[in-house]
């Protein structure tokens, strides 16, 4: 990253804010094949990606460094996670950087016992008060911050109705306040301090950066041209193929006049995304992976012409378009065949999650359907899904009750905790595997039948 | 749509074409060999209705088709079809989707094999027959199948022993976070326990203060009591003052040897007779003069040697040149170089002299006046005319050059007229030919021209022979060259002896020349002679050589008299500077009382002489003032000895001398030293210490008595050994804090759990999709069984049951397997699973499930049915019953049916079958006719179909006589209704009952099959309606119901197995307990629960929960209260079945079935109350 965000003669301050780190983990989902093409998957953790983040703040002398809570992981918190998190602030602070942040529900204990040990380290709102401290610069304050820490690990009210009922006075009207806070935003409920948008809107801050979810959505308040933008910051890197896109530490200029400019900063050295790769045309299916490397390649490409190329980049690959290898292609992706590709591409280090059939049939599904016999009702049935009809709603209702057995199970019961938990049996993902059943079920109705005519 | 006519050009297989023109009638019967081509009709017509079948490109076939009274014509070439209609190109009619094919085209394998697995799964393939040949059980199988029940089970207890791993690291890190903790206490007591150590420290010290203090007072005290001298006294006194006494003696007898030495000393510096001392430096001048003297002496000897020898070798030269008149000759080098130049210049001349003379002696004239220029004149008149002769041209040559010269001629000018000829006629580019005539022929006329004259050789003849040379030649070429390179010979040898005479000459001239200039030199050579005589004062030069001896001894002479006037000069030198030196050194000698010198020897002898009076003068000096030095200091000495032996005796108190009072005050000196040494030491280490207390801000402890400090410093070691054990502590946690913080440990462990998260998802979503598969399979089937199965069940049902004759109904099962359809044996009521159906049975059910799909699917466009040899297998009455039901599925639909079969038989059953259907006799192709003009069929064969069996009549008979002659099974509600006999609902009615059974209808459940159908309205048509026969077939229902309530379904090994709540280990014993129980569910539970069995030690409380809630879904567990008599007959009164019953008929029939079943079984004595 060269470039340079500010002259250090300039008026404006700049603050870097950080999400969810979740120290003392690291990126489920690498395959071994990393280290082979030279890439230490040590390079590859959130503590990797705070330290570059430092290194970021260092070297853009920035003058404050947020971090939205999460910062650790609550299983091991106590000393794994301690260390570099440790060295990150010291090395901040030791460049005259303020350091602010504020507990999730992970760091409840590490952060007020860091703070203990380190002096300079300010953690906001420690003992569930709405608390604020001011970022100077050349001892002229910049921006206030607000902010407010889990005190334990659950809390099922919104903080945000304390601060509503006994808002805190600005410490000066000339320069913007930033909310700090790490909750569930619109929630239903649940025991991650849900909060809901017309709180954050009625506090009449400047901005809200918030933790909790990993997915970065400050970009969407700040695309909607929102006066006051508000959002999550994300995870500083993506911990799991769920958190793909763009991830890592927001730069904040306050400008003299006090306005905010927010920009993300591509840091983060692993990067999870989702493609579409088509099959149509494919002759045979041993083309494929050539096909699959391309796509790869033209990918990197963009990220490298948005400036945003990570150390590694883990594709989930979906498969879209028909081919008349779509059985072979089936078979091959349930066998696993192609689970070892990947390569090193322009300097990244590119590795295929997962490759989902999404592929549409080589047949015409509106002829088929035409009928009364199973394959009929199936290619109706089909149809329907995908163009979500009514009559899909219902066939997704008898599916959820169907599936709920299986999914109640108690074997999954850890998938219900995990952090990226998704309902299985969400319309979206009942749609899918309908889809995927529904596909491969008829085709090999219609391939059976006309074998059978065929010999 | 029917088959009006099939062409077949070409198939794989069939290279000659034929063609069949179906018949009017429904069904057809083509026949032929195997091999004739019977299943190609069926691919022939499967290609015309669906172009992705028959992937052959080796196809060309055609046919025509009538469709709603309207003509289609269709056309096969390759992939290509072609649809006509009326005559008019257009697109196919609406055909049902090729997948569809088999429901129009049967082939035997498609009934007797329905599965690669034969017929084990038949059931399956009833259904997929239904389903319209798609085998969903299969699909579901090979898509939807793959994982199981436990799927995951792996992945959640890898989770499980990931969790425990790092709750366990975890827990550790929490222990070790609690201890950190506790590392600021731990501090703080380890500070403490740090500083009662230190403060330790301080105590001891104390106390040895103090024990210092109370040691100090007594040593205090003993001093007080000696005498106060002792203070002054070292011990040593006595010693000093012996010797102090003996050094007062020894320095007396020194200061008088010292005295004498000093006068001695006096004296000898007055015999030196010197009064000052002489200077080094003067001494070493004077000696080195003295020695430069002895030089000058030895180089004088030197000098005079040599200048004797010198003025021997001059007089030796002088000798030589003539004695001493010479030595009177002032010879300088410059006449010594005239002289030299003399003698090289006369030697020179006469060397010319000689030189020249010889030459010219060599040079005698050989000419001889002219001679041989003229010979050479003579010669060179002939030798031209030899050669204008030869260069002359032979007159032969002359001829044959004439001869080419005119062919030249003429072809110069040929080529001149046909160059010109053809310019002018053809083309003026052509005249470069006759350019050509001209360029030849004008070189040659030249030549001829220039070759005219007279004879020129005759002319030098003549001239050579008029020259006079001897030896003329024959007038040949050779010969006259011959001759003329003899005279050239000649010729050139004179001219080279000329040039030579020539050259001579001129040489000759020039020596002589030569010689005359070198006589001319001799006179001043002469003259230069005389003048050197004169110059050099001599009598006479003596000739040459003895001038040269001469004039080297005058050298010589010069030399000698050179080195003569330098020795000379050198001896004069040395004997003026010897002179001077001697007369100083005589003169300094003298000064110092030194008699002169006479030369350097004595002059040295009087130097060392002088030296020595000096060295005895400095001595006696030295001396002098050495012994009085050490007489001073001696004198020193001794008085500082006296008066040091004068203080000893002072310090101790006492008078000088006083020996004895010394010595006694010197007996108590020793305990004196040591109780002040003791006091010092004590007084110095309580300053010590009193110091250090305070500087470590104890001084308060300087005031505490031992008693007091020996209880604090008790106190204090026992806070002072808990320091190690903290500081061990401490390191510890230190050590692991350090460790954990930069371990990986759990940071690993979540990896790995989260690993093992991964595969748990993939197994989910694995089941998850497994079970979407299933469900929307099952979707499927269900919408098609409920939109589609009725229409093709009941069809199916229908023509099964009269395929069968009404012995078999088809349905589905209640059970949740895949496989849901059974057949019911009507007679026996059983249901069997359609794998145990006979192959006959089979087939039946297959071509019912078949038809009726194909019925369904063609929606009304009748398409014609093939079936190839499907009926092989059906027995004669089977065959029948099939071909009857075929028959009037054609009839009735207009439907074409084509079997195709190799057995002629086959033709008179069918159409016996058909006769007996009242259906039109089947058409006869005969594919061996059409194809190879050969009949297939040589007849038609007997066709013998078994007789129905016969029922009893009643002919009179009560009923029971008549159930008992009929071996009617007692009512055992147990069973169902299905089973129970039909004698238990139309016991009033006999003759009913006997023509139901006539039809084979005997159980109970069959009339659901019957009812709606023909056969049913023809039955009812007696004295009781159908609907009154289904009414008290589902009051039966309604009876056995709550009859069985409460009593719940038997559970034997298959119950248990299929309640998947048992493993392998107990499922047989629990299968043999509940054998023992008679099935009965609840006695089962409570037998396992209780535990006294051994056979279920071990068994697991959530299984005996799991196998419950299994019993009680499906039946076999049955909580509901046990209804006695009158409580089944109010409520079963109560149903619609009872209430449209005439009046009276429900309450008759329910008594009477609980007065039968009450016989079959025993029931509880309560309820029978």
């Amino acid at each position: 990253m060269s470039k340079t965000y500010k002259s250090k003669t300039s008026d404006s301050a700049l603050i870097l804010a950080i999400g969810d780190i979740h120290l003392g983990t690291s990126c489920s989902g690498l395959p071994d094949e990393v280290s082979s093409w030279g890439i230490n998957p040590e390079d590859l953790t959130p503590a990797a990606a705070l330290k570059l983040s430092v290194d970021f703040a260092i070297k853009q002398n920035v003058d404050a460094v947020l971090f939205a809570g999460d910062v650790v992981e609550s299983t091991n918190a106590r000393f794994e996670a301690i260390l570099p998190l440790e060295q990150s602030i010291r090395r901040l602070l030791e460049a005259e950087i303020q350091v602010v942040a504020i507990a999730g529900n992970h760091d409840v204990e590490a952060l007020p016992r860091l703070a203990a040990l380190i002096d300079g380290l300010e953690v906001l709102g420690a003992g569930g008060q709405w608390e604020s401290r001011t970022i100077t610069k050349n001892q002229q304050p910049v921006a206030e911050i607000v902010g407010w820490s889990f005190g334990e690990r659950f809390v099922r009210q919104s903080p945000l109705a304390q601060l509503l009922s006994e808002p805190l006075e600005p410490v000066s009207s000339s320069i913007p306040r930033i909310g700090l806070l790490h909750a569930d935003l619109d929630a239903s409920g649940g025991h991650y301090a849900p909060i809901r948008q017309v709180e954050l809107d009625n506090t009449g801050y400047d901005a809200w950066l918030l933790g909790h979810i990993h997915k970065p959505s400050l970009q969407n308040s700040l695309d909607a041209g929102d006066a006051a933008p508000s959002g999550y910051l994300g995870s500083l890197v993506g911990l799991d193929v769920s958190e793909t896109g763009l991830h890592g530490p927001w730069l904040i200029k306050v400008s003299g006049h006090g306005d905010l400019i927010m920009e993300q900063v591509s840091l983060a050295p692993l990067r999870w995304e989702q493609i579409s790769v088509s099959v149509d045309g494919l002759e045979y299916v041993e083309d494929l992976p050539d096909r699959l490397l391309a796509e790869a390649k033209k990918f990197i490409r963009q990220l490298s012409e948005a400036g945003s190329v990570p150390r590694t980049l883990g594709l989930r690959v979906r498969l879209e378009g028909a081919s008349h290898q779509y059985e072979e292609i089936r078979r091959k992706i349930a066998a696993g065949d192609w689970n070892a590709l990947g390569q090193v591409i322009d300097g990244t280090g590119v590795f295929f999650n997962k490759i989902i059939d999404s592929m549409d049939l080589h047949l015409d599904l509106m002829e088929i359907a035409d009928g009364a016999d199973p394959a009929a009702l199936l290619a109706q049935r089909i149809l329907s899904l995908q163009h979500n009809d009514d009559r899909s709603a219902a066939l997704l209702e008898a599916a959820r009750v169907e599936l709920s057995r299986i999914s109640s199970k108690d074997q999954w019961s850890p998938l219900r905790d995990q952090r990226s938990a998704m309902d299985p049996l969400s319309d979206e993902a009942l749609r899918e595997m309908l889809l995927q059943a529904g596909k491969a079920a008829l085709q090999a109705m219609v391939s059976n039948n006309t074998e059978q005519g065929s010999s | 749509m029917k088959l009006r006519r099939l062409r077949i050009n070409r198939l794989p297989g069939i290279n000659v074409p034929f063609e069949i023109v179906p018949q009017e009638a429904t069904v057809h019967v083509v026949i032929g060999p195997n091999g004739i081509g019977k299943s190609s009709l069926c691919r022939a017509v499967e290609a015309l209705y669906w172009s992705d079948l028959e992937p052959s490109q080796r196809i060309s076939v055609n046919g025509e088709f009538e469709l709603d009274g309207e003509t289609w014509w269709a056309e096969r070439e390759g992939s290509r079809v072609r649809w006509q209609h009326n005559g008019a190109e257009s697109t196919p009619p609406n055909l049902p989707a090729s997948y569809n094919h088999n429901c129009f085209f049967l082939r035997l394998r498609d009934l007797i094999d329905p599965s690669t697995e034969g017929t084990r799964n038949v059931a399956s393939e009833i259904r997929r027959q239904m389903l319209g040949g798609f085998d969903l059980d299969k699909i579901v199988s090979d898509l939807f199948s793959r994982v199981g029940e436990r799927h995951g089970l792996r992945e959640r207890k890898q989770f499980n022993e990931a969790q425990l791993q790092i709750q366990q690291v975890e827990g550790e890190h929490t222990g070790l976070q609690r201890r950190a903790d506790e590392l600021d206490s731990l501090k703080v007591q380890f500070a403490k326990a740090e500083s009662s150590g230190s403060r330790l420290t301080h105590v001891t010290r104390a106390l040895g203060l103090a024990g210092r203090r109370r040691e100090l007072a007594c040593v205090t005290e003993e001093l007080s009591v000696l005498p106060v001298n002792l203070a002054n006294l070292t011990g040593k006194e006595l010693s000093h003052i012996e010797n102090y006494q003996s050094q007062v003696q020894e320095l007396s007898s020194r200061m008088r040897t010292l005295e004498a030495q000093l006068a001695k000393a006096g004296k000898d510096q007055l015999d030196s007779g010197l009064e000052t001392p002489l200077a080094l430096a003067q001494l070493m001048t004077w000696r080195e003069n003295a020695e430069q003297l002895s030089r000058f002496e030895v180089e004088l000897d030197a000098a005079r040697n040599e200048y004797s020898s010198v003025h021997a070798e001059l007089e030796g030269a002088l000798f030589a040149i003539g004695g001493s008149k010479v030595d009177k000759v002032e010879l300088d080098l410059h006449s010594h170089s005239q002289l030299f130049e003399f003698l090289r210049a006369t030697e020179k001349n006469k060397i010319g002299v000689d030189a020249v003379e010889e030459r010219l002696r060599l040079l005698v004239s050989l000419d001889v006046n002219g001679e041989r220029q003229r010979a050479l004149e003579k010669l060179l008149g002939p030798i031209e005319t030899l050669r204008s002769w030869l260069r002359a041209p032979e007159p032969e040559s002359i001829s044959g050059g004439k001869k080419a010269r005119y062919f030249w001629m003429i072809a110069a000018a040929t080529l001149f007229v046909v160059g010109v000829s053809l310019a002018l006629a053809v083309d003026p580019i052509i005249s470069v030919i006759a350019a050509i005539g001209v360029g030849i022929g004008l070189p040659v006329f030249l030549g001829h021209s220039r070759q005219a004259g007279p004879d020129q050789r005759q002319v030098a003849q003549d001239a050579f022979e008029k020259s006079g040379v001897n030896g003329a030649p024959v007038w040949e070429n050779s010969s006259v060259e011959e001759c003329l390179r003899d005279l050239e010979s000649k010729a050139a040898n004179l001219d080279a002896q000329i040039k030579r005479e020539r050259d001579r000459d001129v040489d000759r001239r020039s020596l002589k020349n030569k010689l005359e200039i070198l006589v001319d030199a001799q006179p001043g050579l002469d003259d230069r002679r005389q003048e050197l005589q004169a110059s050099l004062n001599l009598d006479e030069i003596p000739p040459d050589a003895e001038l040269i001896d001469f004039a080297l001894s005058l050298d010589q002479l010069r030399l000698a008299r050179s080195k003569d006037n330098g020795a000379k000069g050198k001896v004069n030198e040395l004997e003026k500077r010897h002179a001077e030196l001697l007369s100083f050194m005589a003169g300094m000698l003298v000064s110092h009382g030194e008699v002169r010198p006479t030369d350097a020897t004595t002059t040295m002898a009087l130097l060392n002489q002088l030296t020595d009076r000096d060295a005895k003068f400095k001595k006696a000096i030295a001396d002098k003032q050495t012994a009085a030095d050490q007489l001073q200091q001696a004198t020193s000495d001794h008085d500082t000895a006296a008066q040091l032996l004068a203080q000893v005796y002072s310090g101790a108190g006492l008078e000088t001398n006083d020996l004895h009072g010394l010595t006694t005050l010197l007996n108590s000196l020793p305990s004196y030293m040591e109780q002040t040494r003791a006091r010092t030491r004590l007084e110095t280490q309580v300053q010590l210490d009193q110091a250090e207390l305070a500087k470590a801000h104890e001084g308060d402890l300087c005031a505490l008595d031992e008693l007091a400090l020996g209880r604090l410093n008790d106190e204090l070691s026992r806070a002072a050994e808990k320091v190690n054990e903290l500081r061990d502590e401490i390191a510890s946690i230190n050590a692991q804090v350090d460790s954990a913080r930069s371990g990986h440990g759990i940071q690993e462990l979540i990896a790995t759990q989260n690993g093992v998260l991964t595969n748990l998802h993939e197994c989910r979503s694995e089941a998850l999709y497994e079970q979407t598969g299933r469900f929307l399979m099952n979707d499927v089937e269900q919408e098609h069984e409920q939109t589609q199965m009725p229409r093709v069940l009941e069809r199916a049902r229908e023509l099964f049951s009269a395929f069968t004759h009404h012995h078999y109904e088809l349905r589905l099962g209640s059970g949740k397997e895949e496989a849901k359809l059974i057949a019911i044996d009507l007679q026996s009521s059983e249901g069997l699973s359609l794998e145990k159906l006979s192959d006959g049975t089979r087939v039946q059910l297959l071509l019912a499930a078949r038809i009726a799909f194909a019925e369904d699917v063609e929606q009304g466009r009748t398409l014609p049915l093939f079936l190839d040899e499907a009926l092989d297998q059906s027995d004669p009455a089977r065959f029948e019953a099939i071909v009857s039901s075929l028959g009037r599925v054609a009839k009735d639909q207009g439907r074409q049916i084509f079997y195709l079969t190799s057995d002629p038989a086959d033709v008179g059953r069918i159409k016996h079958a058909l006769a007996m259907e009242n259906c039109d006799a089947p058409a006869v192709i005969d594919l061996g006719l059409v194809r190879a003009d050969a009949a297939s069929v040589s007849g038609p064969s007997a066709l013998h179909v078994d007789p129905r069996s016969s029922v009893l009549t009643p002919n009179g008979m009560s009923a029971d006589e008549y159930g008992a002659a009929l071996g009617v099974q007692p009512l055992d509600p147990s069973f169902g209704y299905a089973h129970q006999h039909f004698f238990h609902l139309l016991w009033d009615d006999l003759d009913l009952l006997h023509k139901l059974l006539t039809h084979g209808i005997e159980r109970a459940g069959q009339w659901k099959t019957v009812l709606g159908t023909a056969l049913a309205v023809k039955l009812g048509a007696h004295s009781k309606s159908p609907e009154e026969i289904a009414l008290r077939s589902e009051l039966l229902e309604i009876f056995c119901a709550f009859w069985n309530q409460g009593h719940g379904r038997p559970v034997d090994r298959e119950v248990l197995e299929d309640s998947c709540a048992l493993s392998k280990r107990f499922l047989d014993p629990i299968a043999d307990i509940a054998r023992e129980l008679d099935g009965d569910a609840k006695k089962l539970l409570n037998v396992i629960r209780s535990r006294e069995d051994e056979r279920l030690s071990g068994f697991r409380t959530s299984s005996v929960e799991k196998l419950e809630q299994y019993m009680r879904e499906n039946g076999y567990l049955d909580e509901q209260p046990i209804l006695d008599k009158e409580e089944l007959r109010l409520q079963a009164l109560a149903s619609p079945a009872a209430t449209r019953l005439p009046e009276g008929v429900a309450d008759e029939c329910l008594n009477r079935w609980w007065i039968l079943a009450a016989r079959t079984i025993k029931p509880e004595a309560a309820k029978l109350n």
